[in-house]
């Protein structure tokens, strides 16, 4: 087993868990150590090859924005533990996680927790009907649409305007798949890069919002949809139903360790910026706003860690 | 563990790889025979039996029935069971609820129904109810507790059924369907399947839903099935354990459509709501509608003070493999070396290991059943990570550092997890998901999903395309991607 001890310990090395390591980083606090649980670094932000990040040294794409990050952090003194999953946190903020090299105990002055978000289910959002193959999350799209040759489906129907859902469809179009509708249950469209919104009007994808799907149908894979468009009932022949409305923070290891909780709004219960029910655990990016951009989850972790140093 | 040649030819052939079907496998495999288990899907368990509540049943209101007997016998089987089997199960006890003073004269026959059949009971009044279920609702006037109902993973269960049958010796064939048979003077001399044909003594038909079609092409009595659809929902494992028995309301009209079902605390953390029960047009039928979920949401929230029910984690059906008869038929058929198992709706799973005795009974008039001095009731579970205390895992993972690689966050499943269900015979991803239990956390895999289908095609050296999620026709990838 292997023991240490931190001033920071941040768990989850996406956007969110960088930002605030270099903050840290940056404000002159040392024994900073960032654990995440996939091989590399950069959560959601890794799978973005379109979408551009704003922030107030201008505007770049989000790998560029990604790999400057990800140098200044391997310039720092902050310590990553890649491959490495939490599994609790007990008594006085010892961090309890496992990895291929064993089982390590962090002892930290204070811990952040910063493990994102996912994307709503098909079962959460209530779609009825039956379970076949080729139903995926936007984010379960776009990892394996980056990660292999050939496509996911040959013809697509897509719930939500995310950015990563948008991505996902014009990947998914790249392949040679058909779209037949990006559907948007609310009046607008959700994504802020209208960048991507217009890739997509080029190709010949509409966008309709206000409609939602109702039913899926197939046995071994999907075979079409129903959706509804202003209570008039619409049938879609696909093989693929993409989902990607919003996103739930991934909430599981910290209602383990009790923070507060709104099961209806599914969002947890946070005072001011980032602080929670419990001593020295914060909560910062997709985590805590699920609904925000980026550039928002990198701006207020930021401001988090200018808070956290002045208390 | 499961067999790549159809062999040609057995002393008893076994028709449909469902827990009944390898509840029947083990049991005949402590005899000295040749017998080969067929199932049409990639894997066992795919029928009817991942559809079910995973609930030991203590009884059944049909009391008279055969179905009722044999529940009671078989819920006494499970203690010994699931540890020879590593399963886990739990007996959490059932109790039953009124909420109204009419519900409660129910109770009244309830017990004295309960008492006459000599199934352990007891009176629970409100101050206890509250203490035994802090979350149920304050209509809640009085209940009866009864110990001996259990909970256990059913897919698990007949998993583990099948590696221990097959470890003494039992050949299983998968993705292999019975189209025919031979037949010569009235008796069954060969199975015909559509990978070749076996020789063999005796059939046993345990094919489920699909039972009254293997009987009519064994040209055997016509079997009428009377199929229903369960739906049920599924709570998050986040929500805690806000339930910690089987509740359930005491019926009293009998609304065929929302008849039984309860709030089942799942052996995996998890909470499960129902089944309903509707009519289905087609036994493949397993859809779940906007008005299965509002029926089982409406039914068992009234049971509970507040419950947290945007936080579903799952929903799906199960579709009763019942006969006009209303009750179990486990007999020989007018076709000679046809043994039929017919009827096995609920409470089918508590009753396996019971059916399992009547079909060996059956049988010796047919075979020569000769103890096997090797036989051993024994079967290891695959070691899970979640399971496991923090000070073991140390010393496993660095005898395999596989088990520190988490694949599956919100279950903790490891890779060394995955491999083994892989060296186990795991085809499918829905294979691996019942051997490991990854991808059913709240968000279904969206990031270990990719993970996994790397682990299986580096482990079988499979080609992506062929890579599916229940068998053919659910593959996960199309070919005809550009060369991007
Ligand atoms: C909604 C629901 C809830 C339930 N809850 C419970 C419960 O809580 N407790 C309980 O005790 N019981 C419960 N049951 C009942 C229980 O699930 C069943 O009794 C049991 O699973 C039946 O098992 P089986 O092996 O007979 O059927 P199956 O599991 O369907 O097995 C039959 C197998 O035969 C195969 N097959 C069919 N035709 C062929 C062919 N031609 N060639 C080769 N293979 C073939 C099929 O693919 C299938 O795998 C429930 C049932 C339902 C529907």
């Amino acid at each position: 087993m292997l023991e240490m001890s931190s001033n920071i310990a941040i768990i989850g090395g996406g956007i969110a868990g960088i930002i605030t390591a270099l903050e840290f980083h940056d404000s002159g606090v040392d024994r900073i150590v960032v654990i995440e649980h996939e091989d590399s670094l950069g959560g959601m932000l890794k799978y973005l090859q379109r979408r551009r990040i704003k922030d107030e040294t201008g505007e770049v794409s989000a790998r560029d924005y990604l790999s400057q990050k990800l140098n200044a952090l391997s310039e720092s003194s902050v310590i990553v533990l890649k491959e490495t999953t939490v599994v609790n946190v007990e008594r006085d903020n010892r961090v309890v996680a496992i990895s291929p090299r064993g089982v390590v105990k962090i002892k930290s002055q204070k811990v952040i927790l910063a493990t994102g978000a996912r994307f709503m289910t098909r079962e959460e959002l209530i779609i009825p009907g039956y379970r076949p193959a080729g139903i995926f999350t936007a984010f379960t799209a776009l990892s394996l649409l980056n990660e292999y040759r050939d496509n996911i489906g040959k013809v697509a129907i897509i719930q939500g305007t995310h950015d990563i859902t948008l991505e996902a469809a014009i990947k998914f179009l790249e392949k040679g798949g058909e779209i037949k509708a990006i559907l948007e249950n609310e009046k607008d469209v959700r994504t802020c890069d209208k960048n991507l919104v217009e890739i997509l009007a080029e190709k010949g994808v509409k966008i309709i919002t206000n409609a939602k799907i109702i039913w899926i149908s197939g046995d071994k894979r999907v075979n079409n949809v129903i959706y509804l468009k202003d209570n008039e009932k619409e049938q879609v022949a696909c093989d693929t139903v993409i989902i990607g409305t919003s996103l739930v923070p991934r909430y599981e290891l910290p209602l383990k360790l009790g923070v507060k909780f709104d099961f209806e709004k599914k969002k947890f219960h946070i005072n001011g910026i980032g602080r929670t029910n419990l001593d020295s655990v914060y909560l910062c990016g997709h985590l805590a706003y699920p609904s925000s951009s980026f550039e928002e989850v990198i701006k207020m972790g930021k401001v988090l860690v200018k808070h956290i140093l002045t208390e | 563990m499961f067999s790549e040649e159809l062999p040609s030819k057995a002393d008893v052939v076994i028709i449909g790889g469902g827990v009944i079907g390898c509840a029947i496998a083990r049991a005949l495999s402590k005899y000295d025979l040749e017998i080969v288990l067929i199932e049409k899907e990639p894997d066992v368990g795919f029928g009817v039996s991942k559809g079910n509540a995973g609930v030991i049943h203590p009884f059944v209101p049909q009391m008279k029935k055969l179905k009722g007997k044999m529940c009671v016998e078989g819920n006494k089987r499970f203690d010994e069971i699931s540890k020879e089997l590593d399963v886990p199960f739990k007996r959490v006890g059932l109790l039953i609820v009124a909420l109204t003073f009419l519900e409660f004269f129910g109770l009244i026959f309830a017990y004295l129904f309960l008492k006459k059949h000599k199934i352990k009971v007891q009176w629970i009044w409100r101050k206890t109810l509250r203490k035994l279920e802090p979350n149920i609702t304050p209509k809640a006037k009085a209940a009866l507790f009864v110990p001996s109902a259990g909970i256990l993973d059913p897919v698990e269960y007949t998993i583990a059924l099948a590696e221990n049958a097959a470890k003494n010796g039992v050949k299983i064939v998968l993705n292999t369907k019975v189209t025919g048979f031979e037949v010569e003077n009235n008796r069954i001399v060969g199975v015909i399947t559509d990978r070749g044909v076996i020789r063999t003594k005796v059939v046993i038909n345990t094919a489920g839903l699909y039972a009254d079609e293997i009987s009519r092409k064994a040209r055997a009595e016509e079997v009428v099935m009377n199929p229903g659809k369960g739906a049920m929902i599924v709570f998050s494992e986040s929500i805690g354990n806000l339930v910690s028995h089987i509740i359930a309301e005491m019926p009293l009209r009998i609304d065929p459509r929302t008849k039984g079902g309860a709030i089942i605390p799942t052996i995996n953390g998890k909470t499960l709501w129902g089944p309903n029960l509707t009519d289905v047009e087609t036994k493949e039928d397993v859809s779940v509608t906007q008005e299965d979920i509002s029926l089982i949401i409406e039914k068992f929230s009234r049971l509970l003070k507040n419950y947290p029910l945007k936080m579903i984690n799952t929903f799906f059906a199960g579709v009763r493999p019942a006969i006009i008869e209303g009750d179990f038929i486990i007999r020989k058929s007018k076709v000679r070396g046809l043994i039929q198992v017919l009827g096995i709706e609920s409470p089918g799973l508590t009753a396996s290991p019971v059916i399992a005795d009547k079909v060996i009974e059956l049988i010796k008039d047919e075979v020569e059943l000769k103890p096997k001095h090797n036989f051993n009731p024994t079967r290891k579970g695959i070691t899970r990570v979640k399971r496991m205390k923090i000070e073991n895992l140390d010393e496993l993972i660095k005898k395999d550092p596989k088990y520190g690689r988490i694949i599956c966050l919100c279950e903790m499943v490891s890779e060394a997890e995955i491999v083994e269900a892989i060296k186990r015979g795991a085809r499918t991803l829905d294979s691996i998901k019942f051997r490991t239990n990854a991808m059913k956390g709240d968000c279904h895999g969206e990031r270990c999903l990719p993970k996994i289908l790397r682990i299986i095609k580096r482990e079988l050296s499979l080609e992506l395309k062929d890579i599916t999620k229940k068998g053919k026709g659910s593959e996960i990838f199309v070919r005809g991607g550009c060369e991007c």
